[in-house]
């Protein structure tokens, strides 16, 4: 496949996936290109088959994005929230439980994906990008940890904390 | 899997509506044109490695070539040792062929002197030296002296060949 049909194939969800932890279009684009320079200008187009390159340019991108985002201002360090944070409101599993419900209820779902994209989007860096890894890329906790050079163990804790922020969020917009 | 991650998974078109930026496939390829394409390194290691291992291969099939037919190793080498007498002697008869065979191109005067030489030295049969030994000379004795006798001739006969190639 030549470089010009696998940038048209691929450029799109590479492109949303540095958006989603970046959120600016320009930075996203830019993340993106950089994803598929490395690949066409550093000699590592051997890869078995498509599925296999569309993987290697995702963790390309990944990594640059979060390079970017630390690069940047060190919001991954200043948005994640220490252990002890009180801001975090006490929820019980019964209660996510309840709050997820939504979604399997009948309804317009543009206004669901709206919701969750908003309140994503209101998250620190640290929370969004770990949330959108393990949410919307489908890396397991211990790709994210490599993936950030994070421990698993604080991975894990940052998942934990920022998917109950998103649900609070999300259950003041919803329930009140 | 939990309701959150499924439901993004199973909406995930719904997730991403924002079209790229406009030209962003223009900008990728100029941003692409200013680099020089990705250097061969891989196939210039084998180019390499084959290279090598073609010269080698050669030097090694000349080598062989060479050992096998070496002329001067072959010149000086002695067809006969640990052979018998008659061994030198049907040398000896071999090269007086080739050495007739090898002078039939030369001038008459300086054939018939090469030839002359060679008869000079050229025995009768492979038993006329074994007459001139005493008879109470040992069996053992003997078969080295007529050994001597027919190497020396032999030896002569190469010198005389010599010439003629």
């Amino acid at each position: 496949m030549n470089q010009t049909a696998l940038y048209r194939d691929y450029h799109r969800p590479i492109y949303h996936t540095c958006l989603r932890i970046l959120r600016s279009p320009m930075d996203a684009e830019e993340c993106m290109q950089d994803a598929f320079m490395k690949l066409f200008t550093q000699g590592k187009m051997h890869f078995i088959n498509n599925k296999a390159c569309y993987a290697w340019l995702r963790k390309v991108a990944v990594r640059g994005a979060i390079d970017r985002l630390r690069s940047l201002d060190f919001q991954m360090s200043k948005h994640a929230e220490p252990i002890d944070s009180k801001v975090v409101r006490n929820t019980s599993a019964g209660e996510e439980a309840d709050l997820w419900r939504f979604l399997e209820e009948e309804g317009d779902d543009a206004r669901k994906v709206r919701i969750i994209r908003e309140q994503l989007e209101t998250l620190p860096s640290g929370y969004r990008t770990i949330l959108s890894l393990y949410l919307f890329e489908g890396y397991d906790f211990d790709e994210i940890a490599e993936i950030t050079k994070l421990q698993p163990a604080t991975v894990r804790s940052q998942y934990s904390r920022g998917r109950r922020r998103l649900q609070e969020e999300i259950q003041y917009i919803i329930y009140g | 899997m939990d309701k959150l991650r499924s439901y993004i998974q199973n909406n995930k078109d719904l997730f991403e509506p924002e079209s790229l930026p406009e030209g962003h496939e223009l900008r990728f390829l100029e941003r692409l044109a200013e680099y020089p394409p990705p250097k061969k390194y891989i196939r210039y290691k084998y180019l390499i490695y084959i290279s090598v291992a073609a010269l080698l291969l050669l030097v090694i099939a000349i080598g062989v070539r060479f050992l096998k037919e070496d002329p001067v190793t072959s010149l000086f080498a002695d067809p006969c040792t640990g052979e018998s007498y008659s061994c030198y002697y049907d040398q000896i008869v071999k090269l007086s062929d080739q050495i007739e065979y090898n002078t039939r191109t030369f001038p008459k005067y300086k054939r018939q002197e090469i030839l002359m030489n060679m008869e000079s030295i050229l025995p009768v049969s492979s038993e006329d030296f074994s007459e001139m030994l005493p008879a109470e000379i040992s069996g053992k004795d003997a078969e080295r002296l007529k050994k001597e006798y027919y190497q020396r001739l032999y030896e002569g006969m190469k010198e005389i060949a010599s010439l003629t190639n």
